[in-house]
């Protein structure tokens, strides 16, 4: 698969899976997506350890420390798989992966190049895997109650991710 | 949580069963959906069967090494940072939990999901030292406020319906009624949301260990498990002995297998990996991380004519497709188990006094063979167990007296003839006397029989 059909599976299997997906071209296009997603005046939590997350929420209001306390946390994350149209969270660069577990909305930035066409090759790149890696496929569901699906039990309600080239 | 085992009344408890129409509706509506489901799901994976072959034997793999592997697995864990312990049986499993909790001055544990834990009756045991445990999976919630025990492996509430979740609701949260289950899941969230940030301890199962490296593997859906795993200070996993994975790479195979098989879906909304605790320069992971590897019999079961049942990954398509479980539900079992799994693996656990009732609980119609994402032999197993029934003693005196007979009866022509004769003179006769439940089953011999019809 070249780099743009393992973009293209990416983004329809994510979307299968009831994520949002999205691709940009460039900072300015990101800023611009992330703005449109979040809701005005809420607490947004963002790591702003790498330069596209820097980018991502520059100029943005409200932005909040504290994870718990946040609406949506935007942030980039370790890694895409194709295959299932996952993104992977991972305790790496000293970064808290229930940021992208407590705040009702996740927005994960994911450049093209750290998209896995498979299950079989992000494994075989998890060399010494980090204390804690979450592969996290859609928002958080249940169908506890007569096997009916309901979004946004434990974790995120809802997941957007955007592709950056 | 775990009642006393009621399985030697499985036949007692299926009547009660099939007289609950609510139950029936219930079982109905979630087994078909679930078989739908799996149908749909494996419908777009290439080469199923060679996938279930690679499954079946990654398993072995772990049976036929089991010491190597958990001595590996208890290496590299605790060279990440984990406590590993081995716990013989379910008492000593309890204790040594119980022990660390209170050690520690833990008053609230927020728990996820783990049918071990039913197994060996872990919440009523840390309640009795005074230790509130609060299950935090939306359908292990449900049956922990109406008091009851799962009834089905992936989806313990599923015996319910959403009226009946409205009403538990409203009683016993003073929430207004709703049987929506969007509002009843956003009820949940509110609640445990609270528990979570304010539990001293999270206590979780695990769906595969991984020897390589020494990290827990968990498949969740709504997150509670992520939670219990990395928000409070001490996590405690417990986890049976064979639920080892040989490395990472043999991962993504049973990522295939196992959601596809339990709900139908590609892969859960979450699968998290585990590696010891936090480290230096980490912001997530228990500070503390104890991981109990428990026995409780398996090594037993391995070394016996059925050892391939610890393949079994725990996905429940055996049970949504068997005839017996559609129709009386998981209760009906009397054990933690239910289903052609649960069948095998409860005699197997807690012996053929205990279960024996059980062993009939099949039509061996072999429907669990087909849909095993790893191959277990359920209706030989099951075979084998009807043979260990008898050889045990625990059968029926009735029962054997008549199957004498008829073996007698079947092996002489003449006799069979005189018999079959003798029985239609006096079928009215033997009918009364022996009960509707015997010959009233059977048909009436005929005044013809089929060998005097033959040219």
């Amino acid at each position: 698969m070249s780099r743009a059909e393992v973009v293209s599976v990416f983004m329809e299997r994510a979307a299968l899976a009831a994520a949002g997906a999205a691709q940009v071209a460039d900072e300015a296009a990101l800023r611009d997506a992330v703005a449109l997603l979040v809701h005005e005046g809420k607490p947004v939590y963002c790591p702003a350890l790498t330069v596209l997350e820097q980018a991502a929420v520059l100029g943005l209001q409200n932005q909040v420390e504290n994870y718990a306390v946040a609406d949506a946390t935007v942030e980039e994350v370790l890694a895409g798989i194709a295959e299932t149209g996952s993104i992977v969270c991972a305790s790496v660069e000293g970064r808290a992966v229930q940021a992208s577990l407590l705040p009702s909305h996740h927005i994960a930035i994911v450049p093209s190049g750290k998209i896995f066409a498979t299950m079989e090759e992000f494994f075989a790149s998890l060399t010494s895997p980090p204390t804690n890696v979450a592969i996290i496929t859609g928002p958080s569901r249940t169908a506890d109650i007569e096997l009916t699906l309901a979004i946004g039990v434990h974790g995120p309600e809802r997941l957007d991710i955007i592709v950056t080239p | 949580m775990s009642e006393e085992q009621t399985s030697r009344n499985f036949r007692a408890n299926s009547a009660a069963s099939i007289a609950d129409s609510s139950l029936r509706a219930a079982m109905k509506n979630a087994t078909d959906t679930f078989g739908t489901r799996r149908t749909a799901a494996f419908g777009a994976i290439p080469d199923l069967e060679g996938l279930r072959d690679k499954a079946s034997e990654v398993r072995m793999q772990v049976l036929d090494n089991l010491p190597q592997y958990l001595e590996k697995f208890t290496a590299n864990a605790t060279n990440a940072g984990a406590t590993v312990h081995r716990a013989h049986d379910a008492q000593s499993a309890k204790e040594l939990i119980g022990s660390i909790l209170k050690e520690r001055g833990v008053k609230m544990a927020a728990k996820g999901k783990s049918m071990v834990s039913e197994e060996i009756g872990l919440n009523a045991h840390l309640e009795a030292s005074g230790i509130e445990v609060v299950e935090t999976d939306l359908g292990e919630y449900i049956i922990q406020l109406e008091g009851e025990t799962p009834s089905h492996i992936i989806v313990p509430a599923v015996h319910k319906n959403r009226q009946q979740v409205g009403r538990l609701f409203a009683d016993r949260l003073g929430v207004p009624y709703s049987e929506d289950p969007q509002v009843l899941t956003k009820i949940a969230r509110k609640v445990m949301r609270e528990k979570f940030l304010a539990a001293d301890a999270g206590i979780s199962g695990a769906n595969f260990a991984i020897a390589e490296s020494g990290s827990l593997v968990l498949f969740t859906n709504e997150g509670n498990g992520r939670m219990v795993t990395s928000v409070p200070k001490l996590h405690i996993a417990i986890l049976s002995v064979e639920k080892l994975l040989p490395s990472l790479a043999d991962l993504p195979t049973f990522i295939r297998l196992l959601p596809r098989s339990a709900t139908g879906q590609a892969i859960t909304s979450y699968v998290s990996l585990i590696t010891g605790t936090r480290k230096p320069g980490e912001a997530t992971g228990a500070e503390e991380l104890h991981i109990v590897l428990l026995d409780n019999g398996r090594s037993e079961i391995l070394a016996g004519e059925c050892r391939e049942m610890l393949k079994c990954i725990r996905c429940g398509a055996c049970m949504n497709v068997c005839p017996v479980y559609r129709t009386v539900g998981g209760h009906a079992y009397g054990w933690t188990y239910p289903g052609p799994m649960g069948m095998v693996l409860t005699t197997l656990l807690t012996g053929m006094e205990k279960s024996y009732p059980l062993v009939d609980a099949s039509t061996l119609c072999g429907a669990c063979v087909d849909v095993c994402p790893v191959r277990i032999p359920l209706v030989d197993l099951i075979l084998k167990l009807r043979v260990r029934r008898i050889s045990e003693g625990y059968s029926d005196s009735r029962e054997k007296l008549g199957m004498r007979f008829f073996g007698a009866a079947v092996k002489n022509p003449a006799i069979f003839y005189w018999v079959e004769r003798v029985s239609r003179l006096f079928w009215p006769v033997i009918q009364k006397l022996s009960g509707k439940n015997v010959a009233g089953r059977l048909p009436e011999p005929s005044s013809k029989p089929f060998h005097r019809r033959m040219p």
